[in-house]
């Protein structure tokens, strides 16, 4: 699914943080990227979604040199992106609004998307309900709960149909309850839509929590990738166990000696 | 200003002010302050006459001074708010230009551009035109990065991004701007109607009227004009009103 290779990226004239740098992410895979701040994980995060371009070397995605945001590729950021003079809904419906403005034309929006209103009007309304936005159309993001403002963001990315999700700290904000519901919701979605997804965080239960592999970045330049193989991703309930708290450890043991 | 048109409001100051005027014309009690009960009818009646002519004249230069104004300076606004190495070059150019009193610009426009309606038109519209590149390009300026990159990622390009998220984030900027300009527009639109032209409010109450001492008349076009900077700023005040509803919650 997305292919990186011999990655090379820095900002100006700062020391590079990205060398000949490889990463393979398998199509359905979850991921987490984990690192001191400072490191490059948004940096990559944005490289995957078109946003930045490489010094040198290449990202692929389903086969393809990216050279500008892909329509297929969601992506959710910590401060949601919502427009502050739109609704709740007219959030959500964003995305379609700009694939009508363009119609299907195979660079801002993939081919395939029908421009049928009535149909785009009633996944408007699944994806609101879904993510439990439903008593909230006319409401404007800053009466919003961070949680709430997450699902539009949420549900603004999934009713494009994207093939990768690609989120920046989506829980940063939250409380913990409301963190738990929403890692509870993107997991769910993940399986159910087959979606590939990449979550960028600082926070180790986090990373355990959502990736079946997580990537450690240093703050000095990477080189290769470090991967920690994972397999309490997506049992929320498996927190206290003992195999959760190995993979935190070594985890932590990893961040600390890149720091 | 996001409390909106009240109209009793509107309409108790309007009785205020007929009855501050009666009061004044019963003191001084001469023809240069005639009442409001001699002007009111000569207003309606002149207005479907020569100074509904003289009114269409100004509302048309002011009207076609904001739609250029609007045309060039949104764009040029946005441009330069989202392209901080063109702002570098040309913000000190803007920094005099801006705080310059554009009527003394008169003889220099009438010159370059001859004693025409464009260049009267032209100079409003470089009052209204400034007022405007100022805060849409500081509008711009300020658009989080994290918005533009999230709606770029919902496949938006540079028009979508123009049509979805600068255009109606700079909106509300904009409206501000002309509700503030429009009075000095108007203000300056009076002086340049003054001379080489035979139609205008200007005109009518300079020329028409008070220099030939036809006091009542030209009460009635200081009420015609008075009026159309109301409507307009009150028109305009409606429409940041209805903009700015997001702002209004919570």
């Amino acid at each position: 699914m997305i292919d990186v290779e011999n990655l090379t990226f820095a900002y100006g004239s700062e020391p590079d943080l990205f060398k000949d740098f490889r990463l393979y992410i398998d199509k359905g895979d979850t991921w987490s990227i984990i690192g001191p701040s400072g490191c490059g994980k948004t940096t990559l995060l944005y490289l995957l979604a078109g946003l930045y371009h490489p010094g040198k070397g290449t990202v692929f995605i389903s086969n393809k040199q990216l050279t500008r945001p892909r329509p297929l590729t969601g992506l959710v950021l910590q401060d949601h992106g919502l427009l502050p003079w739109a609704t709740v809904r007219q959030n959500v419906a964003l995305g379609v609004k700009i694939r009508r403005f363009y119609g299907p034309d195979g660079k801002h929006v993939p081919l395939t998307v029908s421009a049928n209103k009535i149909k785009a009007e009633e996944q408007i309304d699944y994806w609101m309900q879904r993510l439990g936005l439903d008593g909230l159309s006319n409401k404007y993001p800053s009466q919003l709960s961070g949680g709430q403002r997450q699902r539009t963001a949420i549900a603004r990315s999934l009713l494009l149909e994207p093939d990768l999700i690609l989120l920046d700290e989506p829980f940063s904000a939250l409380d913990a309850p409301t963190r738990d519901d929403l890692e509870r919701i993107l997991i769910d979605l993940t399986r159910e839509q087959n979606l590939t997804m990449v979550l960028v965080t600082h926070d180790i239960d986090v990373a355990v929590t959502m990736g079946e592999k997580i990537l450690v970045l240093a703050d000095k330049t990477n080189h290769t990738a470090q991967i920690v193989e994972n397999s309490c991703a997506g049992r929320l309930d498996e927190r206290t166990s003992d195999s959760f708290k190995a993979v935190s450890d070594s985890l932590r043991q990893l961040i600390g000696k890149e720091i | 200003m996001n409390s909106g048109i009240k109209p009793t409001r509107t309409l108790i100051g309007f009785m205020m002010i007929l009855l501050l005027w009666q009061l004044m014309s019963l003191l001084i009690n001469r023809p240069i302050m005639p009442s409001p009960i001699t002007v009111l009818p000569l207003f309606f009646s002149s207005l479907f006459g020569d100074l509904g002519w003289h009114l269409l004249a100004s509302t048309g230069r002011v009207m076609a001074s904001i739609v250029l104004a609007v045309i060039f300076a949104v764009p040029i606004g946005l441009g330069l708010g989202q392209t901080p190495k063109l702002n570098r070059i040309f913000d000190p150019l803007i920094a005099i230009i801006y705080p310059i009193p554009k009527i003394v610009f008169l003889p220099l426009i009438y010159l370059l551009l001859g004693i025409t309606d464009v260049s009267k038109i032209f100079l409003i519209t470089i009052i209204i035109f400034f007022q405007i590149l100022v805060v849409v390009r500081d509008e711009a300026a300020n658009l989080r990065p994290e918005l533009i990159l999230s709606v770029r990622s919902l496949g938006a390009g540079r028009r979508a991004l123009f049509r979805f998220v600068y255009l109606p984030a700079s909106l509300p900027a904009v409206l501000t701007a002309l509700r503030i300009s429009v009075g000095t527009a108007i203000a300056v639109l009076f002086i340049a109607e003054q001379s080489l032209t035979n139609y205008g409010l200007g005109y009518y109450i300079v020329i028409e009227t008070y220099q030939v001492l036809r006091y009542p008349e030209m009460y009635a076009g200081i009420m015609t004009m008075s009026l159309l900077g109301l409507v307009l700023y009150l028109a305009i005040q409606q429409l940041e009103h209805r903009v700015n509803q997001h702002l209004r919650v919570g």
